[in-house]
């Protein structure tokens, strides 16, 4: 196990370092089969780990092209798995169990989740695709996609809706954010966008809220925009601390409290959920910071955070940083900061619903 | 830099090889379909994309160079109208202009337009990126 010195060295963050040999993770997180995680890797292979890193199944590779994995989700008895150059899809059972052929989607993606008995994976500027668990060669996806330039789907998140339908909450970049309810077999979706001058929201994670949706999304430049009851044109409040440095990458979050991982560091924001209640113009939030050039993270359950490093995996066990002792979350530094707070203007947009092909993988 | 309406070939010519290049409108909004250099980069800071391609190696198997744009802190800039970070230069003939575009993450379907894991390999031994950059293009992500 090793450690980062925290609170000027008086406290200690704990984190356990996993790596399999001749397999470079790009991606690490939840296991969609069973318990553990699940690690992707640079030449397209995903394997199955457990807490403590050591394999549960042979490697398998999921990539026809070979690529870096970005993004593993299940549903059911399938799995997906995006890379740059496609989105595939599988079985996870045994090859003699197996009742259809793996199939991809020839599109790049910058991830992929399941919504229901759905994958849905952002395409960039080809929209967003939807993709049926257990769809055959040359069944058919449907693909969103928008005629506004600006909109670039670089982060998809599916969030429960009404009638068992799903939200899909979209980090667009120069774009904005966008939420559109998943509708399939329809020529046209409406979809809403909110855009945030001058900011490149690059992720987008739920928040937990009173019961109510919410969702939080991050900048470019480390700015967070919490966005309360969205579906209903809530309010937003916009959040930019000085103690979150580089280019931000993830947005993840805990309960009330939000992960930001940048080029620099990761910076947990504790119990900044709270903050969305408050009648304050300010707000004082403790602020745990580890400096570490990192590739990656995602959440695993309510405990494990897993940062995907050049040459490893470094395990954060979160439950043990975040007792409820008082205000006790560990901080390297408290940081106040003047909230915003405003109704985003949204507007509405008809968004086109195409049907395309998957293609065998032989 | 405004919309480009005829070919304007570089005063100078690399460092490496002595290559020579070619601003094209298409790239430089004439041809909107197609990948556009951002805006605000000049055409001697487009130049220095390809120049230090050419100086650095950063080529794949059929000789097509690739370049970024490192900023001093070490950040890789944004090239492209469409969030890219790497610009591509496909091979010319020998004797003949080169001339480049943004293409990367994810702006064409299947795999053309994708630098090889090997040209990343070279731009983090050139010291244009670092090893967490490296992974994160690969993946096709912002670095």
């Amino acid at each position: 196990m090793s450690e980062f010195p925290r609170n000027g060295g008086s406290q200690l963050l704990r984190f356990v370092r996993l790596r399999l040999p001749n397999f470079d993770i790009s991606w690490a997180g939840p296991n969609p089969v069973e318990a553990g995680f699940c690690f992707g890797s640079e030449d397209g292979k995903i394997v199955h780990v457990n807490e403590e890193g050591q394999p549960l199944t042979m490697e398998a590779r999921v990539s026809p092209s070979h690529g870096a994995i970005n993004g593993v989700a299940g549903s059911g008895d399938w799995i997906a798995a995006s890379t740059r150059h496609e989105v595939a899809m599988g079985n996870w059972l045994p090859k003699g169990r197996r009742v259809k052929p793996d199939v991809a989607f020839p599109y790049g993606a910058h991830g992929v989740t399941a919504a229901g008995a759905y994958f849905v994976a952002p395409l960039g500027v080809h929209g967003i695709l939807i993709m049926q668990a257990g769809s055959a060669p040359n069944d058919p996806v449907e693909v969103l996609t928008s005629d506004d330039q600006g909109l670039y789907f670089y982060r998809v998140i599916a969030l429960p809706g009404t009638n068992g339908k799903h939200f899909l909450v979209s980090a667009c970049r120069d774009g904005g954010v966008g939420i559109a309810e998943m509708r399939l077999g329809e020529s046209w979706c409406s979809m809403s966008v909110a855009r945030f001058d001058g900011l490149d929201i690059v992720d987008i994670c739920p928040m937990a809220f009173d019961g109510a949706p919410a969702m939080a999304a991050l900048g470019l430049d480390g700015t967070i925009i919490m966005l309360r009851d969205a579906f209903n044109g809530g309010k937003a409040v916009h959040l930019k601390f000085g103690t979150v440095q580089g280019t931000a990458y993830r947005l993840l979050s805990r309960g009330q409290d939000l992960y930001v991982l940048t080029s620099r560091g990761l910076f947990g924001l504790m119990k900044l959920g709270h903050q969305m209640l408050s009648t304050s113009s300010k707000v004082n939030t403790n602020i745990l910071t580890v400096r570490m050039e990192a590739v990656d993270a995602n959440m695993v359950g309510d405990r494990w955070l897993l940062v995907v490093m050049p040459d490893e995996v470094w395990r954060f066990d979160l439950s043990g940083i975040t007792k409820p002792d008082s205000d006790g979350a560990p901080a390297e530094s408290m940081s106040e900061q003047t909230l915003e707070t405003w109704t985003p203007a949204w507007t509405s947009y008809e968004v086109r619903q195409t049907e395309k092909q998957l293609t065998a993988i032989s | 830099m405004p919309t480009l309406y005829e070919i304007r070939e570089h005063s100078t010519v690399t460092r490496g090889r002595g290559l020579r290049y070619l601003f094209t409108p298409k790239h430089h909004g004439a041809v909107l379909d197609a990948a556009q250099w951002l805006p605000s980069l000049s055409f001697e800071e487009e130049f220095a994309v390809f120049d230090d391609a050419d100086v650095h190696e950063l080529r794949d198997d059929d000789g097509n160079l690739y370049g970024v744009r490192r900023e001093a802190e070490g950040s890789l800039s944004y090239i492209g109208t469409r969030k890219e970070q790497v610009a591509e230069f496909p091979v010319a003939r020998d004797g003949e202009a080169w001339h480049g575009y943004p293409v990367y993450p994810l702006t064409e379907m299947g795999q053309r337009h994708r630098p090889d894991r090997s040209v990343f390999n070279r731009m983090v031994e050139a010291g244009l990126i670092n090893r967490s950059q490296r992974r994160r293009l690969l993946k096709g992500n912002h670095a």
